[in-house]
């Protein structure tokens, strides 16, 4: 089964995907609720927080896709900002104390996304749209 | 549609504050909380336990706000303890090693010993 929806890249567009995902995993009675949740989350509130840079309103959404393939959950969410500079992928899936300050609270989600799923990636799909993708085994 | 805010309340006791947060610690949701936090942070020179106990779901930026919060205080020679019942939560401080540098109780009278007894991190600030 697969679900691609397009939100706006708003507060109410993050509630709709947090709910869509709760009500998603509880129809299919899936494993790793809380997990699951909390990653497609964090991904969707990185969106948003990209897109916060972004004036041009031809580009104000973010897509998000769910796939349950053969017992793997596969979860992309794209936004049209700038993404992540390759040489910056490795910082931001690391944990710096250090790094806090008044920006403290933001960038780290991908780093705990990292040790919920099996697989996370980045990918430019064209100039000014950016996919990070992760996949979850939920079936042994 | 099930929208939950997130709040926070400060109790100043005898020999410590507890700020007990609630609701859902998630982006765009706690802004209002961050600047109490600041508030509270520099004016009272206390020993702190963190209540997450009523805390039914949190992000890292919620995650983020609170070891801000317990790092500032750490640094300024204050006590803290951190009341975490959620497993997932605990989780999150255990993935971070957040559970090395700053106890996790399980109730404010096991936070409350701890400013007694004291507490030995398994790595320093300095060290993380």
């Amino acid at each position: 089964m697969r679900i691609i929806v397009e939100i706006p890249p708003t507060q109410q567009g993050i509630r709709l995907i947090d709910e869509m995902m709760k009500d998603y995993i509880a129809i299919h009675s899936l494993p790793y609720e809380r997990e699951l949740c909390f990653v497609l989350h964090e991904l969707v509130i990185n969106a948003v927080e990209a897109m916060q840079k972004v004036e041009d309103p031809e580009r104000q959404s973010i897509q998000v896709k769910i796939e349950n393939i053969h017992g793997t959950i596969r979860m992309c969410v794209i936004d049209f900002a700038d993404g992540i500079p390759e040489q910056e992928w490795q910082e931001v899936l690391t944990y710096e104390m250090d790094a806090m300050g008044e920006s403290f609270d933001r960038g780290r989600g991908l780093f705990f996304v990292q040790h919920m799923v099996d697989q996370l990636w980045f990918e430019y799909i064209a100039p000014h749209q950016f996919l990070v993708g992760v996949t979850k085994k939920i079936v042994v | 549609m099930n929208y939950v805010e997130a709040s926070v309340a400060v109790h100043a006791k005898t020999q410590y504050t507890v700020i007990e947060f609630s609701g859902h610690l998630e982006y765009g949701k706690i802004e209002d909380i961050k600047r109490i936090l600041q508030e509270t942070a520099f004016q009272h020179e206390r020993n702190y336990i963190i209540d997450m106990q009523k805390v039914t779901n949190v992000d890292s930026t919620g995650f983020g706000m609170i070891v801000n919060f317990a790092k500032k205080v750490s640094m300024r020679g204050q006590q803290i303890a951190i009341i975490v019942v959620d497993e997932f939560v605990r989780n999150l401080f255990a993935i971070s090693q957040c559970d090395k540098i700053f106890p996790l109780v399980k109730s404010e009278a096991e936070g409350a010993q701890i400013m007694i007894d004291g507490w030995q991190s398994e790595i320093s600030l300095s060290e993380y």
